[in-house]
């Protein structure tokens, strides 16, 4: 597909963009442009690169719901929470932005590049401000992340370090009157603390997506209930796994818990994991799908 | 290359004036870190590699090679606290024992056949030894679509529920030990995408 320029008086260019500091004159793109001033709403939903399965599993729920109710994500094509969120958007109705930190010649990180495929196939858009061959520099991502929450209308924290990309990304919607909302964490994870001072400074814990729907006006009137957590009905020789696995653990470790042969554990993951109610994230690691 | 002596247990060196075979079966046993740092998937310590590092040292071997491997495990760090840990475990000459049931099991099973254990198994004789039930059939059908087996690994987890169910001391071959020995086919899948 083309790339394509949108300068700050056409009528497609995103008009919330306007109303923050600094506005990029020119936005570089391929794709749907109609997509930037979607009237249903738009959701940013960022995160950090390196982040926990939790986090990953509900940046895919939260998006997967938003898009389905109509909503537009947007996010930074970074690995870990970024490609979670676009991934869930394209399980939904499937367009969302991508806005990237370099030039459309340098599409970064590698990994992601399937994604970014994807993203263009399925109606949605990348944008930059940046000229084609611009290479990534130290700023690069801190003004990226002005973009992404001046284009939306209310921004979801999925998981952040206290120093990280993300809370820029918090500081600069706060600065822009964004609601912003955060996920629940447990106090033993690294984000913890990023995310407690989210809370301090005014941001909401996201509980549901109806909470998030009801910030934003939205013209869609028939709006499902939308419930994130699911119960599930395990049957009774699998319930003990199911329970310890609230967590991420390792085999080994739920066969000392459980005070269980590994032959006998191995043997029920697999049929737990084909059955779909656990995932192995990693050779040894496994947790509640 | 490794291949063609893993697979039929024979080496074959061609030169110019000659092509001589020689008998080659042999146990291959071996390891790797997970990542050129050694941490990745650790809790204690962070891994500081990146996903592209990871990717390029997981390919260093083969798909093709991997694939011949009957069983891979991954195994976490030993803690401390499980190094003086008092809890009974079975003991090697235990395991022994068990192992040498199920050895004998075999070597009585396929006296008529000319070989010794499960791992000789043609596919002909898989056929005729590793019967699944309809159970069984149906767990091997949903695990080859969703876990992303190769053909190959098929007879491979054959072979190895054939031999979990010797350990078990049992005739046929029941459904939880076709779902211990998928369990052992871990690098197979794909795991570092996103």
């Amino acid at each position: 597909m083309e790339r394509k320029i949108l300068k700050w008086y056409e009528e497609d260019y995103p008009q919330k963009l306007l109303n923050i500091k600094k506005y990029p004159e020119a936005l570089h793109y391929i794709g749907n442009r109609k997509l930037l001033n979607n009237s249903n709403g738009i959701v940013a939903i960022v995160g950090a690169r390196k982040c926990t399965e939790y986090g990953r599993k509900y940046a895919r729920i939260f998006a997967t719901e938003l898009s389905k109710a109509g909503i537009t994500i947007i996010s930074g094509l970074a690995i870990g929470i970024d490609a979670q969120a676009h991934i869930g958007a394209l399980k939904g109705r499937g367009n969302t932005i991508a806005v990237i930190a370099g030039g459309l010649d340098n599409i970064t990180p590698e990994e992601n590049k399937w994604l970014y495929n994807e993203i263009i196939f399925n109606n949605g858009i990348v944008i930059t401000e940046c000229e084609d061959e611009e290479k990534i520099k130290e700023k690069s991502y801190e003004k990226r992340n002005r973009i992404i929450s001046g284009i939306a209308d209310v921004v979801l924290i999925v998981e952040a370090n206290k120093r990280s990309g993300s809370m820029i990304t918090a500081r600069h919607a706060k600065n822009q009157g964004k609601p912003i909302f955060c996920l629940p964490h447990r106090l033993d994870e690294e984000c913890s603390s990023g995310m407690y001072e989210l809370v301090k400074s005014g941001a909401t814990i996201a509980m549901n997506v109806n909470q998030i729907l009801s910030k934003i006006e939205h013209k869609e009137n028939e709006v499902e209930k939308h419930n994130i957590i699911k119960e599930v009905e395990i049957p009774e020789q699998y319930k003990e796994i199911f329970c310890l696995l609230e967590k991420e653990m390792s085999r080994d470790e739920i066969a000392i818990a459980l005070k269980k042969q590994i032959a006998e554990i191995n043997a029920k993951l697999t049929i737990m994991e084909l059955e779909g109610y656990i995932k192995q994230i990693n050779p040894n690691t496994f947790i509640r799908n | 290359m490794l291949r063609g002596p893993l697979e039929e247990g024979k080496v074959t060196i061609s030169r110019v004036n000659a092509s001589i075979t020689y008998p080659s079966r042999f146990m291959f046993i071996a390891s790797m870190n997970p990542c050129p740092c050694g941490y990745y998937g650790s809790e204690d310590k962070e891994c500081t590699c990146s996903k592209k590092e990871i990717a390029k040292y997981m390919n260093k071997i083969s798909g093709p090679l991997l694939d011949r491997f009957d069983i891979q495990i991954e195994v976490t760090p030993v803690k401390y606290i499980n190094l003086q840990n008092n809890e009974k475990i079975e003991s090697s000459e235990k395991i022994k024992e068990r192992v040498n049931k199920a050895r004998n099991i075999q070597i009585e099973r396929y006296k008529k056949y000319n070989i010794f254990s499960n791992s000789e198994l043609t596919p002909n004789l898989i056929q005729k030894f590793c019967n699944l039930n309809n159970e069984s059939h149906k767990l091997m059908k949903s695990a080859f679509e969703k876990l992303g087996l190769s053909a190959r690994a098929y007879n491979r987890i054959l072979k190895v529920a054939r031999t979990i169910s010797d350990l078990d001391c049992k005739e046929k071959i029941e459904c939880k030990h076709i779902a211990e020995a998928i369990q052992y086919r871990n690098l197979d899948r794909k795991y570092w995408k996103n």
